[in-house]
């Protein structure tokens, strides 16, 4: 199949010049931006832009279609046609997204017809860089729910200045999510920077976000960039922001609102054309009123929100993920790599850990089945105890007569034990994976001297650690 | 002996009259730029130039051509200029003379820029005689209008010239083919022609400028091309082997450095 090529350039006597050299290629002139835009689609293979499209506009014509080629059509690679040596205009159009830059000047043809035709093969290389990158950051599930917000993703991501905040459990997959918008957004040519808020000392977040100057305070020896400025163009994902400091939350806030940082040492305004997508698994209304997060700062995030579901309320979603998982781990579906029971378990379990649990749990079981079949046996204790356990209460049900408080204080436990299990001890995290206050959960294990013979409330957290590492 | 140089020609004059009497004052030869074959300006000490001239008709400034081509060659020469002007801005400097000054105020003039030592180049371009620079229409020669700026011109019929051979020796066009889609149907000798016309109605204003030998000399370049278009080569081998291409390179590579040195017309060139 010939190579078709948009060649967009206001010279009649130029692109003849080119049709010819370029015999068997299948050429498409367009001589205005109009005429460009009405004559691109996806068939083509390569864009030839002469930048100089109107001696009137000082290139800024040729260089606003580049925007909208790689808007509109990323996977087409763009050439830029020069007429003269002005270095800054081709670094200028390669800083847009410009492939490569061809001199009208001493044009060599045959030279020309072969950067074509190795442009035209990096289309095809696009498309299917793109494809996995859409295929790895995409929401595994067949849950209706799931898929409208696939949608509602899609559609924010043609939305490239709204702010968008993305709530969930931890382990729903709130950066997976972030990066499907990345990657299906008008800035996916651009960079994704992802920070976790709570991963960095609130000493030197500020620097870490805005950059700092040399010399700015001590220990800052070199220039520092900063997430801000390293996303600028594309997206910065601000996991845990529920975490921010009230300063830091001022300067994120007067961002949102100019676009303008100021980074650290250096009282210049620097103005980014960054997308700030956040995400919480924090109550921030809640915050509010414990005067911990600014309520500014929430209502300029809170109108475009995505709420990302637990597994537990998406059970139908479990299978396809595990396949993807599985998958991803380079097994063949086909061999039947989890044994029937063990489908079972997985969807009578609650999965506090939620994705990220549920991961965990397939790389563990890989690891002990040795890449073989999944069997009940692989599967970590809590799965197969909760599963035990949800046997005998149902059984315990149907005697009577029932101590109904115990039944309950026991089940009670028993979650608590689970949430314990999934953060491998943290007990702040596993108090609000069960909206339970910390004080309560507290005194409930203490009163209950709930795993007292295996060192009590305070040594909980070495407990689980060494309970996962036996297991 | 150091010459001085006249930026005048044979035909005039009062460029006559000048050199007479130059001669009758200081003992030296005063050589008529506009005629000699070639100056070397490192070989002269001064040069005097006879603001504005008429050309076409139309009358011109070509003091702040001379005056930049000058820094810019490092060429370390006293410029003296004749004018027709306000006497208090031209008594103001020693190298500006009124042709109706006294013949002894002249005389003492120019007496002491000779004996002034390394007094070199004017820096005033605020100097403007005439209405038009002759950098003015010299732009118009580099610029064109709209796509049909100089270098353009010859870009266009350089690239028509230099790819029928590349084409021609990657075994996938003819000869004929090339001949016929590249100069026939692209009508390749009457914009060939075109171009002559522009160059030689420009030659009358460059022969004014510092860089004329430099444009003259294009004209061996343009003769090899004439010779091409009324002889194309029709054989394979023949026509493969062909540089015409580059003779057209050459010569606008050295109407592109006279325009970005001199002229600047660029913004940058249309193509």
């Amino acid at each position: 199949m010939s190579i078709r090529v948009l060649i967009v350039d206001d010279e009649g006597d130029f692109i003849e010049r080119v049709s010819f050299g370029l015999k068997g290629f299948d050429i498409v002139a367009a001589a205005s931006v109009v005429e460009a835009k009405e004559r691109i689609d996806e068939s083509i293979d390569v864009i030839m832009l002469d930048l100089n499209l109107n001696p009137a506009d000082d290139n800024m014509e040729g260089l606003e279609l580049i925007n909208y080629f790689k808007n509109e059509f990323p996977h087409i690679p763009i050439t830029i046609i020069t007429g003269y040596d002005n270095v800054d205009v081709a670094v200028d159009a390669m800083k847009r997204g410009a492939d490569d830059f061809l001199k009208k000047r001493d044009m060599d043809i045959i030279e020309w017809r072969k950067r074509i035709e190795l442009l035209a093969r990096t289309k095809s290389l696009k498309v299917q860089v793109t494809d996995y990158e859409r295929e790895k950051y995409q929401f595994i599930g067949e849950s209706n729910r799931i898929r409208d917000i696939k949608n509602t993703l899609k559609t924010l991501g043609q939305h490239p200045d709204i702010t968008i905040l993305i709530r969930g459990e931890t382990g729903v997959g709130k950066e997976v999510a972030a990066k499907f918008l990345h990657s299906n957004s008008q800035r996916h040519n651009k960079p994704f920077v992802s920070v976790n808020i709570n991963a960095n000392q609130a000493s030197i977040l500020e620097s870490a976000l805005f950059g700092h100057k040399k010399g700015a305070f001590t220990g800052a020896t070199k220039d520092r960039l900063g997430y801000f400025r390293k996303a600028d163009g594309g997206i910065l994902f601000l996991d845990e922001i529920g975490d921010l400091t009230m300063e830091a939350q001022g300067k994120i806030l007067r961002f949102l609102e100019d676009k303008i940082i100021n980074v650290v040492g250096d009282e210049s305004d620097v103005k980014l054309d960054t997308q700030v997508v956040v995400a919480t698994n924090k109550d921030l209304e809640g915050m509010i009123k414990e005067g911990i997060f600014r309520k500014d700062l929430y209502y300029r995030i809170k109108n475009f929100t995505v709420d990302i579901l637990p597994l537990r309320e998406r059970k139908e979603d479990i299978k396809p993920i595990v396949n993807h998982f599985v998958q991803l781990s380079g097994h063949d579906l086909e061999f039947n790599m989890i044994k029937g029971e063990v489908w079972d378990i997985f969807m009578a379990y609650n999965w506090p850990g939620n994705i990220r649990e549920l991961r965990n749990t397939i790389d563990f079981a890989l690891i002990k089945s040795q890449n073989k079949r999944i069997e009940t046996y692989h599967l970590p204790k809590e799965l197969t105890n909760y599963s035990q356990l949800s046997t005998i209460d149902q059984k315990r049900d149907l005697e009577f007569p029932l101590d109904l408080d115990e039944a309950s204080n026991r089940f009670q436990l028993g979650l608590i034990d689970r949430a314990l299990s999934a953060t491998f001890g943290n007990k702040g995290k596993a108090a609000k994976m069960l909206h339970l206050d910390l004080d309560k959960m507290r005194y409930k294990i203490v009163t209950n001297r709930f795993l007292v013979l295996n060192g009590g409330y305070s040594n909980i957290k070495r407990y689980y650690r060494q309970k996962f590492e036996t297991m | 002996m150091m010459k001085t140089v006249f930026l005048g020609n044979k035909n005039d004059n009062i460029s006559i009259s000048f050199q007479n009497y130059f001669k009758y004052l200081f003992d030296r030869e005063l050589l008529f730029y506009c005629d000699a074959d070639y100056i070397d300006f490192k070989e002269n000490d001064c040069i005097f130039l006879m603001e504005p001239v008429k050309i076409q008709g139309e009358w011109y400034s070509l003091f702040h051509l001379w005056i930049d081509y000058l820094g810019v060659n490092d060429l370390n020469l006293k410029v003296i200029v004749f004018h027709y002007g306000e006497k208090e801005i031209l008594d103001a400097t020693p190298f500006f003379i009124s042709l109706t000054d006294s013949r002894r105020s002249f005389y003492e003039k120019i007496n002491s820029v000779f004996s002034a030592g390394n007094l070199s180049i004017i820096g005033d371009h605020n100097f403007r005689p005439a209405p038009a620079l002759i950098t003015d229409v010299l732009k118009v020669f580099f610029k064109g209008h709209g796509k049909e700026s100089l270098v353009s011109v010859l870009t266009s019929i350089g690239n028509d010239l230099d790819m029928g051979p590349k084409l021609v020796a990657s075994d996938d066009y003819s000869v004929d083919e090339c001949i016929q889609e590249l100069i026939i149907k692209r009508k390749l000798p009457e914009k060939w022609e075109k171009f002559k016309e522009r160059y030689n109605r420009y030659l009358v204003y460059f022969r004014h400028t510092p860089f004329f030998k430099e444009i003259q000399g294009l004209a061996d370049y343009f003769k090899k091309v004439d010779a091409y278009l009324q002889n194309i080569p029709r054989t394979r081998e023949a026509f493969i082997q062909t540089t015409i291409s580059e003779e057209i390179r050459k010569a606008r590579v050295i109407l592109e450095e006279i325009d970005h040195k001199y002229i600047g017309s660029e913004r940058p060139v249309q193509l």
